[in-house]
């Protein structure tokens, strides 16, 4: 019994990592039909921010604050230099995201070098739950993303500027015809993904070994979690999280990680095949 | 006060020249509809005037200044609202948040929604929590024209408003409209292919045929007279 609540508290602590690292890249994708392959290097300059500030001797908190606005102003560089240039070029944006990947992750190693950089968490404490131990860290982590999902649904969905972003993803030239400027919509919006990735980034560094291909692990599920789950509405790729996130980690614990792998992408398969546009949403991208 | 200015609009889709040399002119408060068969080119016309399609050659000037070449915003921002063919409304936005976006697109997040537009069209006020999708043809285009109108435009450019509409309802939108014009002094162009819409709605009319202006009479002269109609439109 304590196994089993052990296994579901890890995969839910999964989950919400994965719903952290997803919740950019699908803001960028769902609003901007933008796939950004550069993501998971955003995430790794959120982690790489924090250690360097850490090892300057400066807290954890604001490495955590400056990590996630750095992070928000290269979105924001991106968008301006490359992305702008290539909207409704699908091909082009997913070879362009990917180059600037490329770029960043070896500028990475050229600045640091191939090895992994640790830092330490803030929070060294455990807590006792169900007769295990369990670090208070994680739990801080799956708070970030609960704020995080919860952040972006209540900006999306109950504010003004909410509002006039769905509306220019929805009809974006008769948003412009009804005075709505676009272009600053967009800019916003690209920097909101990528520092919710630095800020993913950050959290995640203490607990992860932090390294040019760090970025990569959880890249693969976020995008999974954005097919299965659909990226029409925001609720899709929370979900779609949800079902990846669990799906792995139980089967990994009961079983194998490799035959959670198998498991997990089998899923992913069948449910694609189930529903083309993702469980919730519209479509896609057209 | 002449309003809105055009002169020698060439613009078209690629290789195309769907207007080859346009010239409009029309003056402040006024109300003209522009007429011609399918293809001619009125609906390019008012894409081109709200910076959806690039002008080829010519200019458009509103006001003092020249718009073409400008962005769809900054023209919307100078005073031009725009309802499409197909009304193009935002089916999952409830008719509040579809005005709010009008009220908002032109004058920022803390805009509210004119009560002009509820006095214009009472049926919005009734729906206000209802996504516009659910709504019928008639009210969506109500919907459309109350978000256009909810900016407070100086001019509102108006795309086939009886498009799939109830004959009750084309009589009912084309009253709205003409008292926008009188009481409110909204300077309108309806593009229509229902021709007695047009001439409830405007006092002019501008007959186009493959992109030019060929002809144009006020609206009492072609209801004492209808050979320009029955020229044009071929009814």
């Amino acid at each position: 019994m304590d196994q089993a609540l052990l296994l579901l508290l890890d995969a839910t602590n999964y989950v919400l990592v994965i719903i952290l690292v997803a919740m950019g890249l699908v803001i960028v994708f769902g609003l901007m039909r933008v796939i950004n392959m550069a993501h998971g290097e955003l995430f790794l300059l959120g982690a790489y921010t924090l250690v360097l500030l850490q090892q300057a001797g400066l807290p954890y908190w604001i490495g955590l604050i400056a990590a996630t606005l750095l992070v928000g102003f290269i979105g924001l560089l991106m968008e301006e230099l490359v992305i702008r240039h290539i909207y409704h070029r699908f091909l082009d944006t997913i070879l362009a995201t990917w180059g600037i990947s490329i770029a960043i992750k070896q500028g990475v190693v050229l600045l640091f070098g191939p090895g992994a950089q640790s830092t330490a968490a803030p929070i060294t404490a455990q807590l006792q739950i169900f007769g295990a131990s369990y670090p208070v860290y994680r739990l801080f982590i799956m708070a970030v993303a609960l704020l995080v999902v919860a952040g972006t649904f209540y900006l999306f969905f109950r504010t003004r500027f909410g509002l006039v972003a769905r509306a220019v993803i929805a009809n974006r030239s008769m948003a412009g015809c009804l005075g709505v400027p676009t272009r600053t919509f967009d800019r916003l919006t690209f920097a909101y993904g990528a520092a919710l990735a630095g800020l993913a980034g950050a959290v995640m560094a203490p607990i992860m070994s932090v390294d040019p291909q760090m970025g990569l692990g959880f890249l693969i599920p976020a995008f999974l979690s954005i097919l299965v789950g659909g990226a029409g509405h925001l609720a899709g790729p929370v979900l779609g999280a949800g079902l990846i996130g669990a799906t792995d980690s139980v089967t990994a614990g009961l079983w194998s990680p490799v035959m959670a792998q198998v498991v997990v992408f089998a899923m992913a398969v069948i449910a694609i095949r189930l529903f083309p546009g993702g469980l919730i949403g519209r479509g896609g991208p057209r | 006060m002449t309003m809105l200015c055009i002169e020698g609009l060439v613009c078209g889709y690629g290789g195309s020249r769907v207007l080859r040399g346009f010239d409009l002119s029309v003056g402040e408060g006024e109300s003209v509809a522009l007429l011609g068969r399918n293809g001619m080119g009125k609906t390019t016309l008012l894409r081109a005037i709200m910076g959806l399609i690039k002008a080829k050659e010519g200019t458009i000037r509103f006001g003092d200044n020249r718009i073409d070449g400008s962005k769809s915003e900054v023209i919307a921002k100078a005073g031009l609202a725009y309802v499409p063919q197909g009304r193009e409304i935002f089916p999952d936005l409830s008719v509040e948040e579809n005005l709010l976006l009008g009220a908002m697109g032109k004058n920022g997040l803390g805009a509210a929604v004119p009560d002009q537009v509820f006095q214009r069209f009472p049926i919005l006020k009734e729906r206000l929590n209802q996504k516009g999708g659910t709504l019928s043809g008639g009210q969506q285009q109500q919907l459309a024209i109350g978000r256009a109108l909810a900016g407070q435009p100086k001019m509102l450019l108006l795309d086939e408003p009886s498009e799939g509409l109830q004959p009750s309802i084309v009589t009912e939108v084309g009253k709205a409209m003409r008292r926008e014009v009188e009481e409110q002094g909204l300077t309108l162009v309806t593009v229509e292919q229902n021709v007695e819409l047009a001439l409830t709605i405007a006092e002019r009319c501008l007959f186009i045929e493959n992109g030019v202006l060929v002809a144009e009479a006020s609206s009492a002269a072609l209801r004492a007279d209808d050979s320009l109609l029955h020229k044009h439109l071929a009814i």
